[in-house]
């Protein structure tokens, strides 16, 4: 992006005549000095009161892939469905029923068996 | 805080002080403003007519610069995005204005006045003060095309996309702008007997 006079347009059509070499050719205007130093003092300001963002949150402003995140929250979705479906059979979510092999190494068949003397002592 | 002025920094492209702005380097900013901030200054004063106006959305434009300048695009090219900040912002002031003194009847008439006196504070001689003059009597929707695309020769890509319209759009916004200023000239256009 040049302001160097005399540059046609390409594929505009226009042609460069002597209006646009007089157009280009009118100087740009000067700001007063104590007004440039205050405007770009502002604009530095501006620049440095915004934070850099933290390393840990680049992965978020840098925009992760949608696809992934499509991906995580189905993902997790399909996670807390199954936590909290309940149990095929009966019981309370989360008790453990014993295995056969389990019962079946056990001498007892039942709590009482196992409380009376004979019992624990055979 | 003191504006650091560049040095060697006048070397860097465009892209590379992008990418020094997204990592906030002041500096970058510094020269992005000594490079940039006069063009960005006329352009405004042409389309507003208006010193103190253009002086304070220069400013608003920079620190707008500022603000977003971590945000940027890497490729984001940095003077059209200027014109457009710029013009956005003088488009939002004039609304603003406009609209709250509109509702006083008394400046019904003196607002829809054109301005009588030539803005002619940069040209020098008296054939640049004329083309000055005429140009800043056109209407600005010309004005602002034939800104961008034959002053600040800006690609009419970019510039359609400063001003927000189509390119053929804004061929023939330039085209007519210019018919317009031959017009005020008393100047033939290139071609006629």
């Amino acid at each position: 992006m040049n302001r160097e006079h005399g540059q046609p347009h390409g594929g505009h059509g226009d042609r460069l005549d002597s209006l646009d070499r007089d157009l280009a050719a009118l100087p740009l205007a000067e700001l007063a000095p104590a007004r440039a130093s205050q405007a770009l003092a502002a604009a530095q300001q501006a620049l440095l009161q915004r934070p850099p963002t933290p390393a840990w949150l680049l992965w978020y402003e840098r925009r992760v892939e949608p696809a992934l995140l499509v991906a995580a929250c189905v993902l997790f979705l399909a996670w807390s469905t199954a936590a909290a479906t309940p149990p095929p059979s009966g019981g309370h979510v989360g008790q453990e029923k014993p295995s056969a092999q389990a019962k079946s190494a056990h001498p007892c068949r039942g709590w009482a068996d196992c409380a009376t003397p004979n019992a624990a002592r055979s | 805080m003191t504006p650091r002025h560049p040095s060697q920094d006048d070397a860097a492209t465009d892209a590379q002080l992008v990418q020094r702005l997204r990592a906030g380097d002041v500096r970058a900013m510094a020269t992005v403003w000594q490079r940039y901030h006069r063009r960005v200054y006329t352009f405004l004063l042409r389309l507003s007519r208006q010193p103190e106006q253009s002086q304070d959305l220069l400013q608003e434009t920079f620190v707008r610069l500022g603000q977003h300048g971590r945000e940027l695009a890497a490729d984001v090219p940095i003077l059209p995005w200027l014109f457009a900040v710029a013009r956005n912002l003088y488009r939002s002031e004039q609304r603003r204005q406009v609209g709250w003194l509109r509702r006083l009847p008394i400046l019904r008439d003196v607002l829809d006045t054109p301005p009588a006196t030539p803005y002619t504070w940069f040209a020098v001689g008296e054939e640049q003060r004329r083309l000055e003059a005429a140009l800043l009597d056109l209407p600005e929707l010309y004005r602002e095309a034939l800104l961008l695309v034959t002053m600040e020769q800006l690609a009419p890509e970019s510039a359609a996309q400063v001003l927000g319209i189509s390119h053929v759009a804004l061929r023939k916004r330039v085209s007519r702008a210019k018919v317009l200023l031959r017009a005020a000239l008393g100047v033939d256009s290139p071609g006629e007997p």
